[in-house]
């Protein structure tokens, strides 16, 4: 028999290699692309980047854990709408005509005063935490009462999708506090400082790919820790898992409000980013096409998933604005050709194609690489 | 205890269209596990026939919707069944997998249907003796259409528990679900109980299509917007227990009543949501459940 | 003396009775042998003391601690162990792996979240007893069915279970996988208190000491191999067979 090693675990080189390369990218980007790309393809460079971070949360969850998570929308959307309504607050405070009072949407809608949840955003501190916390809290939540009643698979899946449904109903219906189908929109400062100068795209898109690099070597830790490998166990046996002593409620719960947590600092990223928030873009759809952009990219691999989702981004906009109903015929085909054909995605192709690339130029190694390639 | 009496008949009306919807559910997810997220596409393609046989074909409403339910079975039975072949059965054991599979197989239906119909929604007239309703004494008015629907969903209920128990490919059915190794060495073609299997689950959709045209317009994304209510409903319901769909369907359909006399709407489904998390910890398996022996 | 009592124990599914009024005690080192046809309940009451399932009515007792209520992986960390029928180890993790997070169950949910420098220390020893030293690195998925079951049972000991429960450790083996597992067994049983469920007679006469028949539910007999083997109601249940026919 030959040992092969398992995904994710190579030999000490490569493991250095991997992190380092992807780092050393990372950095030149950084330092680069905000001087190549016009304002215009760096904000959208920026937004896309925002859909990588809740791509590297939902392959922890899912790719990982086994847990399928159809409604990361609505911790995306947490986060979103607070840094949003503290926007909306900072921009009726700046404005001339608002000062001191109500937002238009608000005063339009008949309120006389600003709900609670608005004013405990006031200050950015708060909206900040605000975009951490509720997400982590609502996911704790919700993940720790179905997991301890072993509701999982399918059944999490559909639940998932159920919240972020009703979430989008909500905001819709509650036009008066949340803005309805319209969201919120027009967010020129904030802390003090204007969103509108080139500086400030800047300074977004340093702090997303900071935020984004932060999650990455956050995730990939974990996921080489032995709670890493516990929450592989749990995905292809959880019943198993217990008759190891371990309890998986706690495993899944940590990794699917980490996951959310990531959604949510991706969504208080996106908003000055993006310059709005609406409920289309964190319904069902946005959600499970979430899902489908770490599906692209490859569900075991965190690089994989938020390079998925950057690339899915990119093809979005690009095809898009070109033939709208082709691309939903082809993103409908994606679905159907990478879960069919590459489940394990682009890295998982990388991957096949790297092997096959060594194999011919070392005669008789199968063996020899693969005790190597498993050496801890 | 008057608020719920009040809601009853709403209740009971939404649950009915709830029930229709999850009814095919019953099958593929119930029965075989398989969640086919191109279900509410199916809702959409038996809208969109009854549309077909009125706006095209010319026939009057009445006789369009007799036509449209045996024709609206047919069609989505054929198109599951067809999804059946091509590639679900490729994708056993692999619920998720399968799950996000249909999920793109129903985006390109939906744009097909766009591309087709035109993205507004359309109206199909309902026979004007559905239009009418009834005035119950206290106040509370019952629309035909909802009766009929609720009347064609007990109808359903009423054939598949027939075919199920009643019939030889029922029987298999049953077998093939609950031990599918066995049931093959028994000498069953579970290949053939699978594909039977499908086709009329999503057989039930387009049925459930015709009637959703009775209350409200038809458009691409019709389905989209009841298919998470009727895997809820499944879900609430237990795997594969057309008792717990039937019992769930219609809890749902006055807890969203109820819930909303209430509230408001939009509320109301973050509460129901919440009322299912709450139901999940008493009964996590659903209402009914099979034990099974095997360690996942 | 006494680590495991079990009185009493009924467990029914609905209308079926599993599990008949059991009575049941296991001594401190003991090897037990549990037998009996299909549908004695031999699975159910491994299922039973270990969590799986709930008893209906009835008590077990293990160590002084009843575990009646308790779920399974605090029935796990108060020393009970257990393999299973068809063998689950992690497919897409190496063997050392298993092994490291069978053993590493102790340890506190943030040590869990630290990334080990070196596997559990005690992984080499663990493999070396069960023959997977050669195949340490491999992923568990790429094991043969008898490497799987040793592979179980390494994970099991590693645990250190005060009380070791064995599904049918050697079906679907080849003779020599057999033996191996009977010798490795023997090993085990110098220093663990195990019961055995096995279907195998030829495996039984040559490992088995003391045996416990399970029928419909209920206790049938206990004793050592010979007597278990030579009472007619053993034979005629298990065997199926009336006395005369076994004789030769």
């Amino acid at each position: 028999m030959t040992p092969t090693p398992a995904p994710g675990r190579r030999t000490p080189l490569a493991r250095l290699r991997g992190p380092a390369t992807f780092l050393a990218l990372l950095a030149a980007a950084l330092l680069l692309l905000p001087h190549l790309l016009e304002p215009f393809r760096l904000n959208l460079l920026t937004q896309y980047l925002c859909y990588s971070i809740v791509a590297l949360g939902i392959a922890l969850a899912w790719g990982r854990g086994g847990m399928l998570t159809l409604g990361h929308g609505v911790y995306f959307g947490l986060g979103a709408y607070a840094m949003a309504i503290h926007l909306t607050l900072a921009a009726t405070a700046a404005d001339p005509l608002t000062r001191g009072r109500l937002p238009q949407f608000m005063a339009w809608s008949g309120r006389t005063e600003l709900p609670w949840f608005w004013q405990a955003l006031t200050h950015p501190a708060a909206a900040v935490t605000a975009a951490l916390l509720l997400p982590a809290a609502l996911a704790t939540l919700l993940g720790w009462s179905v997991f301890r009643q072993r509701v999982r698979g399918a059944y999490f899946a559909l639940l998932n999708q159920a919240l972020a449904a009703a979430f989008v109903i909500l905001l819709i219906g509650q036009q008066h506090l949340t803005g309805g189908s319209n969201g919120l929109t027009d967010f020129p400062v904030f802390a003090g400082h204007s969103l509108y100068t080139p500086t400030a795209q800047t300074t977004l898109y340093t702090l997303t790919v900071l935020t984004l690099a932060a999650t990455y070597l956050l995730l990939r830790h974990l996921t080489h820790s032995r709670y890493g490998r516990l929450l592989i166990a749990i995905r292809d046996g959880e019943d198993r898992v217990r008759y190891l002593g371990y309890d998986p409620t706690w495993a899944k719960t940590l990794a699917y409000a980490l996951s959310a947590t990531a959604a949510g600092a991706a969504g208080a990223l996106f908003v000055p980013v993006m310059g709005i928030i609406s409920p289309t873009l964190i319904g069902v759809v946005p959600s499970i096409m979430m899902v489908l952009a770490v599906a692209i990219g490859g569900r075991d691999s965190l690089a994989g998933a938020a390079a998925g989702a950057l690339i899915m981004n990119t093809a979005q906009t690009t095809f898009s604005e070109t033939f709208t109903g082709g691309w939903t015929y082809l993103q409908g085909a994606l679905f159907v050709v990478v879960i069919a054909l590459a489940p394990h995605g682009l890295a998982g192709l990388a991957h096949t194609a790297r092997a096959a690339l060594r194999r011919p130029r070392t005669p008789a190694p199968a063996q020899e690489t693969a005790t190597a390639g498993s050496t801890p | 205890m008057d608020a719920l009496v009040n809601q009853l008949p709403t209740g009971l009306a939404i649950g009915a269209v709830l029930l229709l919807a999850a009814l095919g559910l019953n099958f593929t997810f119930g029965q075989m596990g398989v969640i086919n997220m191109a279900h509410g596409e199916f809702i959409m393609v038996g809208a969109y026939t009854a549309y077909v046989l009125h706006a095209w074909a010319g026939l009057d409403p009445t006789w369009s919707l007799i036509a449209a339910l045996p024709l609206a079975f047919t069609l989505t039975g054929t198109l599951g069944w067809l999804l059946e072949l091509g590639l679900i059965r490729h994708f056993y054991g692999r619920p998720l997998d399968t799950l996000l599979l249909t999920f793109g197989i129903g985006m390109i239906l939906q744009q097909a249907a766009r591309d087709t119909f035109g993205a507004p929604n359309v109206d199909v007239p309902a026979p004007g003796w559905l239009t009418d309703g009834t005035t119950l004494p206290g106040g509370i008015r019952l629309h035909h259409s909802r009766l009929f629907i609720l009347a064609l969903a007990l109808v359903c209920v009423l054939a598949i528990a027939h075919y199920l128990h009643r019939t030889h490919q029922g029987r298999q059915m049953r077998a093939v679900i609950h031990n599918r190794d066995l049931a093959g060495v028994s000498g069953i073609n579970t290949r053939k109980v699978d594909a039977t299997t499908f086709f009329i689950g999503s057989g039930l959709a387009g049925v459930a299509g015709v009637a959703l045209t009775l209350i409200g317009p038809t458009g691409p994304t019709l389905g989209a917007n009841y298919i998470v209510d009727a895997f809820l409903v499944v879900v609430i319901g237990g795997l594969g227990r057309l008792r717990g769909t039937v019992l769930a369907a219609f809890a749902l359909g006055i807890l969203n009543a109820t819930a909303q006399a209430w509230t408001d709407a939009s509320l109301a489904k973050l509460l129901v949501f919440a009322a299912i998390i709450a139901f999940l910890q008493a009964r996590p398996q659903g209402l009914f459940t099979v034990k099974t022996r095997a360690l996942t | 003396m006494t680590l495991l009592d079990i009185r009493d124990l009924t467990v029914t599914f609905g209308a079926f009775t599993a599990l008949d009024h059991i009575d049941l005690t296991l001594d401190h080192g003991e090897l037990r042998f549990l037998i009996g046809p299909n549908g004695a309940g031999k699975t159910t009451l491994i299922d039973t003391i270990t969590g799986r399932t709930r008893p209906t009515s009835g008590t077990i007792t293990f160590n002084g601690h009843t575990l009646n209520k308790r779920s399974e992986h605090h029935i796990v960390r108060a020393g009970i162990g257990r393999t299973f029928q068809t063998s689950v180890v992690f497919e897409h993790l190496t063997v050392a792996d298993n092994v490291d997070l069978a053993a590493s169950f102790r340890l506190r949910p943030w040590q869990l979240l630290r990334r080990p420098r070196t596997p559990h220390p005690e992984v080499p020893d663990l493999l070396e007893r069960v023959g997977l030293t050669p195949h340490t690195h491999a992923l568990a998925g790429t094991l043969s069915h008898g490497q799987r079951q040793w592979l179980e049972i390494a994970m099991l000991l590693a645990q250190h279970p005060r009380l070791l429960l064995l599904d049918e450790p050697v079906a679907g083996m080849s003779a020599a996988e057999r033996t191996r597992t009977g010798e490795l067994l023997t090993r085990i049983a110098a220093d663990h208190t195990v019961v055995v469920i096995e279907h195998d007679m030829d495996f039984l006469r040559r490992y088995a000491r003391q045996v416990t028949v399970l029928h419909e539910g209920r206790i049938l007999t206990h004793g050592d191999l010979a007597t278990v083997q030579n009472d007619p109601r053993v034979q005629e249940v298990y065997l199926g067979r009336t006395p005369q026919e076994t004789r030769p």
